[in-house]
């Protein structure tokens, strides 16, 4: 059964008079991976702040496992484990060491259950090094570990996959969806790869300029995520496609038609197409769904 | 408790800072041992010279000539009344020291560490503080590594606690350093030891007169420990105004700047307004601790030992109380 492990109520913030969220309401379960995205400067880093207790909320109120981040932030924080922004680290001190300061500032993190986050994130060979030899990916893998260390109901993280070669970048993922599925944590990860988050999350909501515009399943993004077919005569292809089958048939930029309709159809419109000598050329699923309901929720949004 | 402050100690023991500070003694500590040496054979010669006398072990004779050679001046009519009264001081002083038969020409290395920390304590010192302290929250702030601290499951008035206690602990650590490079060089350039010898401390000044009513004569270890604790309220005060600085300011150079600049900002204050009434509950006029047991004059008249170590705590209070307020309710933007 999953539980509700977050909450944002009607959360507002302002940083020197300007509104900067305004008024977001979010749930998140466990087990589960919330994908958070969002134009450049929408908010996203701002929010992910207030969850883990970094800046104070103007208004409204988070619940991390039922505890207030304002007014019980110690009990809050235990449930939480969070990368904000860039996996900073003390340099000086080697990545064990970093561990070691980090897991002796609380309770129950046994040097076992180090190892183990050392291994999970492909650490082991240069966790003695010292951190400023590190490359970028290195740093993200051991801000991974000292995220999960704790085992967290809630895990937090910042455009996470910054950095991380496409090899580190599907463990990464392997190892998201294995701790949300497996170890019941709820994941919110914001992202510009949105790719990356439809691979990654369940479920992915949609901010602009502050405000969530769409919460949705990726599961209901690709359902409706319409096919593309490549014909020569387009209007012809498009004529045959919203008078004989009832699609709402749209042209792309590259040519392309895209109708969203049932899977099932597809054989009968491509026979249809052969006989009407459209010339098809190829029909495809829309690989880019997600992207082009980004792109639609927002568009034309200028940077403020 | 225990464990955050001893994570905060370790991290100021790698950042390597203290191995800075060590070097900093040293070499500092080695320079005003030579130039110490060098200045007192060098006068002994002199006044030798002058009175004819090949025995420059003769401190009395020695003594006699320093106390004639005051006197000459202070029958100089173009010296001004502040001069006056500091060498009317030190006259006094030597004329003690014959009667009393004390010796005020030897130099031991004991002597020499608590000269140290009387030169160092308003100026020389602060800025070791300053260096160690000035970093300790805004390093955390410019790398970023602020936000991993501030997201464990610890409220930050402790994370600030344990900061400020560890910066209590290596302050200490400075001090003792201090006494002990002092000692090693000092003891290789002078060879006495003299921590028996007799020292004469309580002179005041009274309105230009001097007051030998609360004389008391302590042994030179006795007297070291005494230089050297207040060397630690010193140390004590400034570093916590410098954590204070610390969490104000995002960056480590500017809050070693304005630590610096208010440090000997308020120095020169201090000569051109000296008779301005508030001056005195600026910290910078009541860093010179040591001055009211050694019997040298103050800058500003009318302070005494008890005053400025009051006025030295209250800056401490009031700037951990300032940190305090602002590290637990700032907003972490960057
Ligand atoms: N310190 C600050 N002072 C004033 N405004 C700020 C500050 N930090 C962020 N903002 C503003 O808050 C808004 C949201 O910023 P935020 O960093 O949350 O965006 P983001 O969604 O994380 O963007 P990105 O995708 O670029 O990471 C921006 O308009 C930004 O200008
Ligand atoms: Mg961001």
């Amino acid at each position: 059964m999953s539980v509700r492990v977050l909450e944002l109520r009607n959360v507002h913030k302002s940083i020197k008079g300007k509104k900067i969220i305004k008024g977001i309401d979010l749930e998140l379960f466990s087990g589960e991976v919330l994908g958070f995205l969002g134009p450049n400067g929408s908010g996203k880093t701002t929010t992910l702040r207030m969850i883990v207790g970094l800046i104070r909320l103007t208004e409204g109120e988070i619940l991390i496992g039922g505890h207030s981040i304002g007014k019980e932030f110690v009990k809050a924080m235990e449930n939480v484990g969070c990368i904000i922004e860039n996996p900073e680290m003390y340099d000086y001190l080697s990545g064990w060491e970093n561990l070691k300061l980090l897991a002796s500032m609380e309770k129950g993190i046994t040097k076992e259950r180090m190892k183990e986050v050392v291994s999970l994130v492909g650490m082991v060979k240069r966790i003695d090094d010292k951190v400023y030899t590190y490359s970028l990916g290195m740093k993200q893998r051991l801000g991974i570990a000292q995220a999960i260390m704790r085992r967290p109901k809630l895990l937090i993280l910042d455009e996470p996959a910054n950095g991380l070669d496409p090899a580190g970048i599907s463990e990464f993922r392997k190892l998201i969806r294995k701790l949300a599925h497996q170890e019941s944590m709820a994941v919110l990860v914001s992202s510009h790869i949105l790719a990356e988050i439809e691979m990654m999350c369940d479920r992915v909501a949609i901010i602009k300029q502050g405000e969530v515009v769409r919460v949705t399943t990726v599961e209901n993004i690709v359902k409706d995520q319409g096919i593309l077919w490549k014909v020569r005569d387009i209007q012809l292809g498009k004529k045959i496609l919203e008078e004989e089958f009832q699609a709402a048939v749209t042209i792309k930029e590259d040519q392309t038609l895209l109708a969203f309709i049932g899977e099932e159809q597809v054989p009968g419109i491509n026979k249809r197409f052969m006989e009407a000598d459209v010339g098809l050329i190829y029909a495809s699923r829309n690989q880019k769904s997600l992207e082009d309901l980004f792109l639609a929720l927002t568009e034309g949004d200028e940077i403020v | 408790m225990y464990n955050l402050v001893g994570n905060e100690v370790y991290k100021i023991i790698m950042k390597k800072r203290l191995w800075v500070i060590v070097g900093i003694l040293l070499i500092l500590i080695g320079l005003f041992a030579y130039g110490e040496h060098y200045t007192r054979e060098r006068t002994q010669n002199q006044i030798a010279e002058r009175i004819g006398i090949d025995d420059v072990e003769d401190w009395r004779e020695i003594t006699n000539q320093q106390l004639m050679d005051l006197e000459r001046r202070l029958d100089n009519p173009f010296i001004p009344e502040e001069g006056r009264a500091g060498i009317r001081v030190r006259a006094e002083q030597l004329r003690y020291y014959l009667a009393e038969d004390i010796n005020p020409t030897t130099f031991s290395a004991a002597q020499f560490i608590s000269n140290f920390m009387e030169q160092s304590i308003f100026l020389f010192l602060p800025l070791l503080i300053i260096l160690l302290a000035s970093d300790i929250v805004s390093k955390e702030a410019t790398t970023g590594t602020i936000k991993l601290l501030m997201t464990r499951p610890v409220p930050r008035w402790k994370i600030l606690m344990s900061k400020l206690l560890a910066l209590t602990i290596l302050e200490m650590i400075v001090i003792l350093l201090m006494a002990t490079i002092a000692l090693g060089i000092s003891y290789i350039t002078f060879g006495i030891g003299g921590f028996r010898e007799p020292v004469i401390t309580g002179f005041r000044v009274v309105e230009g007169e001097l007051d030998v009513s609360n004389i008391q004569t302590v042994s030179r270890g006795t007297y070291i420990l005494m230089t050297y604790s207040l060397g630690y309220v010193v140390a004590f005060s400034i570093g916590k105004m410098a954590l204070m600085v610390s969490v104000l300011v995002k960056s480590t150079a500017a809050s070693i700047g304005i630590m610096m600049s208010s440090l000997i900002g308020g120095t020169f204050l201090t000569f051109f307004i000296s008779d301005w009434e508030i001056t005195r509950y600026l910290f910078n006029v009541n860093l010179r601790l040591t001055d009211f047991i050694s019997g040298d004059l103050q800058p500003v008249e009318g302070l005494s030992l008890g005053f400025s170590i009051t006025i030295l705590l209250l800056w401490a209070l009031a700037s951990t109380v300032a940190a305090f307020g602002v590290f637990s309710y700032k907003d972490i933007l960057d």
